[in-house]
């Protein structure tokens, strides 16, 4: 009895042992790969130079910052939100020269330094062996022991599915988001364009533009990728949906575009003729005064724009982005109701129609009667 | 308006008088809202004398004696409710009408539910409106009406009264639009490209919320924002509170539109501008509008941002009536109806417009009998052939 406890007892600590070794072969192995990436981000070799960016950005960051809580006193959004448009392309660029090392790993070498880099890979690739041949050095059971193989053949194998599946992850991560990081830099421009008002609509149409095929070389793609199995066609509905919900958020953000610039145009335009009277050491008779000034100077500017071929496009792109996303989500609502003892529109709109046309025949055969009867 | 004052210590102490001015107001207000308040919309006594589907014909009880033969037949558009031509008592343009002696029956189209997203121009105009002229026909024992529309119920007119002439004595139009080619409406540039299509297949029915929110956008300033400013300035005064609260109430009372018509309307008249060519067809009949030859009356608001002076006024030009008038009021689309500049112009000119090509009451009355006389001779000759 004390013997089987024993050996229970023993189990239970290997158990233990097994989970505290392999988080700290995690660990090791975390800390050795992270130490790799910064000595290939930072080119020279030296610890630490994945720092230099990721200082520029927190800098940038909180210049940003400062701006958004001078904001009220010095009316410096214009410059705020490109501080925040530069931090924000601080920290795309050290993603970006992250992708890139991925890209090189995934053409065969780390650049230039191609001792530096083998070594560091051997590195990394020897960690992760150590990780897992930890975690899954327990004393086991025979059974499982004969089912996992000869000695070491089953990490081996573990090791080389991990390799490949991190070697396949890294190419669809960098599909995905590449698109994204060489996009940026247009965004980036359309948006400070329409911020600080230079851009015109042409900063507009580039925003948009670069957006929409951003979105749709990357999440796009995926949410139109064709589905297979029992499930396809709801799931297919599920994603079109999503993909509908995607490009009406995408609209809806140029539209804000188009009516954030001539709110800015007008309010400057207040500002100035408000600055102007008060120079003059002019006051106004009342409130009302420079409440209609402000009333008009809005009315004229908003109407030009309404006016405008670029407000009409971003009208109808954000109408038509509105539709669709409304059309996939009834289809899938509707999808989603088919097994529930209720009825749907478009069911419903098969009895309408009927009784509409029910309805257009019985009137005429009213009047056809009407003249027989004279 | 804007004088020298000097310091600052003027503006801060403006202010304050503003605050409390507003503060007193506000209180005074919350009294009115709070209080009895008028705020009932068509008032004017009627009947309801048919009924189809949806859809209501009122008589409006006469308030003096009749002297004008023609029955007049209001149709009103689909997009609002026709009780703006009677939103308050003492700017009622149903009530200037009435005591001018006109025979007044106004259709109301009813609020269209899902169930009517297959309804058409055909089933409004040859369907329901003509129905509605035969009824107010052998009701009144006249053979022709008056059909006044408005805005939209305007255009409608205009393609009845060109495919069902023989049953229309005059045509008036207010604030109707004919040409949608202009450039001084945003309504017309911001429907030229849409996708009506796609909105009807997806809506249904385009809900009046939609409509509206496309109406505010016109002027949103104005009418999202300053319009709630002025009422504070006057909400301490109970009749604006009652005529402002009835105005809400008529704005965002908007039924919904019966998803094939708008999308006809929008595609036939807004992006192909087919009537003011002269190549529209219903069910089949090219409306001509040269084909009109009865006395037309176009009224037209010289501020309408909704319907402006550019898609009215082309009316009289198209049509191939030789009577034909036009008057043009300096207001808005709503002015129309209830500025007290309008009621005092349009109610008493429209009366002698018509009391002119209504011909004298007795003669028509005469003329009613000698055609009931004429029916009756005409079915007994039938059951004397049936004999």
């Amino acid at each position: 009895m004390r013997e089987v406890r024993n050996e229970a007892e023993g189990k239970q600590s290997d158990v233990m042992n097994m989970w505290s070794d392999a988080q700290h072969a995690w660990t090791d192995a975390f800390k050795q790969m992270t130490t790799m990436t910064q000595q290939i981000l930072g080119g020279a070799g030296e610890p630490g130079e994945f720092g230099g960016p990721f200082d520029a950005w927190m800098k940038s960051y909180r210049q940003a910052l400062d701006g958004l809580v001078k904001f009220p006193v010095g009316g410096s959004l214009g410059n705020t939100m490109e501080m925040f448009l530069s931090a924000a392309n601080t920290f795309l660029n050290m993603h970006r020269s992250w992708l890139q090392t991925l890209k090189d790993t995934h053409g065969g070498g780390f650049g230039s330094d191609k001792m530096m880099t083998t070594e560091a890979l051997k590195g990394w690739s020897e960690a992760v062996k150590t990780m897992f041949a930890t975690m899954t050095n327990i004393s086991l059971p025979e059974p499982v022991r004969a089912m996992l193989g000869p000695a070491g053949e089953f990490q081996q194998t573990m090791l080389r599915n991990f390799t490949k599946n991190i070697q396949g992850s890294m190419g669809g991560y960098q599909q995905f988001f590449i698109p994204w990081v060489e996009a940026f830099e247009g965004l980036t421009k359309g948006a400070t364009g329409v911020m600080g008002g230079s851009g015109g609509p042409q900063a507009l149409q580039q925003f948009q533009d670069t957006w929409t095929s951003a979105y749709h070389d990357t999440i796009g793609k995926f949410f139109n990728a064709p589905l297979v199995g029992p499930s396809r066609l709801t799931m297919e509905k599920a994603m079109r949906a999503v993909d509908a919900y995607l490009k009406f958020y995408g609209a809806n953000i140029d539209f804000a575009f188009r009516v954030y610039e001539p709110g800015v145009q007008a309010f400057e335009q207040i500002s100035k003729k408000a600055g102007e009277l008060f120079k003059q050491d002019v006051t106004p008779d009342t409130f009302r005064d420079l409440y209609n000034l402000a009333l008009q100077i809005y009315e004229e500017t908003f109407h030009q724009m309404f006016k405008s071929e670029s407000f009409v496009r971003g009208l109808h792109l954000v109408l038509d982005a509105t539709l669709e996303f409304r059309r996939c989500n009834d289809e899938f609502v509707e999808v989603m109701l088919r097994e529930t003892p209720v009825v749907t529109q478009s069911e419903m709109d098969e009895v309408y129609v009927e009784l509409h046309q029910l309805k257009r025949t019985v009137r005429q055969l009213e009047v056809e009667l009407r003249k027989k009867q004279g | 308006m804007i004088e020298a004052r000097g310091s600052f210590d003027e503006v801060v102490r403006l202010f304050t008088e503003e605050s409390e001015k507003l503060q007193q107001r506000f209180q005074r207000g919350v009294e009115i809202l709070t209080g009895p308040l008028e705020v009932e919309v068509g008032q004017t006594p009627h009947d309801t004398v048919y009924t189809e589907d949806k859809l209501k014909i009122y008589h409006y009880r006469p308030v003096t004696e009749k002297r004008h033969p023609v029955p007049v037949l209001v149709t009103y558009a689909l997009v609002n409710k026709q009780y703006m031509m009677d939103l308050q008592p003492d700017r009622s343009m149903v009530k200037k009408l009435l005591e001018q002696g006109i025979d007044l029956y106004m259709i109301d189209w009813g609020y269209p539910s899902r169930m009517d997203k297959f309804i058409n121009m055909s089933d409004y105009i040859n369907g329901y409106m003509d129905r509605c002229v035969d009824f107010v026909r052998q009701r009144t024992g006249s053979d022709k009406v008056t059909l006044l529309g408005v805005c939209q119920g305007g255009t409608f007119s205009i393609i009845y009264t060109a495919l069902h002439q023989e049953k229309v004595q005059n045509l008036v139009c207010v604030v109707t639009p004919f040409d949608f080619d202009t450039e001084d409406g945003l309504l017309n540039i911001w429907a030229r490209d849409m996708d009506i299509d796609k909105m009807v297949e997806v809506l249904g029915n385009v809900s009046g919320d939609f409509m509206n929110i496309g109406y505010l956008m016109l002027n949103p300033f104005r009418l999202m924002f300053a319009k709630y400013i002025d009422f504070m300035e006057h909400v301490d005064n109970p009749d604006f509170v009652s005529n402002f609260v009835r105005m809400e109430k008529w704005i965002f009372d908007s039924p919904d539109q019966a998803g094939e018509a708008i999308r006809e309307f929008v595609k036939y008249f807004y992006q192909q501008n087919l009537l003011v060519k002269g190549q529209f067809k219903l069910d089949g009949q090219l409306v001509d509008p040269k084909k009109i030859t009865v006395p037309v009356l176009n009224i037209y608001a010289q501020y309408d941002h909704l319907v402006p002076p550019a898609a009215s006024e082309p009316l009289l030009k198209a049509v191939g009536s030789k009577d034909k008038e036009e008057i043009c009021l300096p207001s808005g689309h709503i002015g129309i109806f209830v500025s007290s500049k309008s009621q005092r112009l349009l109610c008493p000119s429209m009366g002698k417009w018509l009391s002119e090509r209504s011909g004298p009451l007795a003669n028509n009355n005469d003329k009613n009998k000698n055609n009931k006389n004429k029916n009756k001779s005409k079915s007994k000759s039938k059951n004397k052939n049936k004999n």
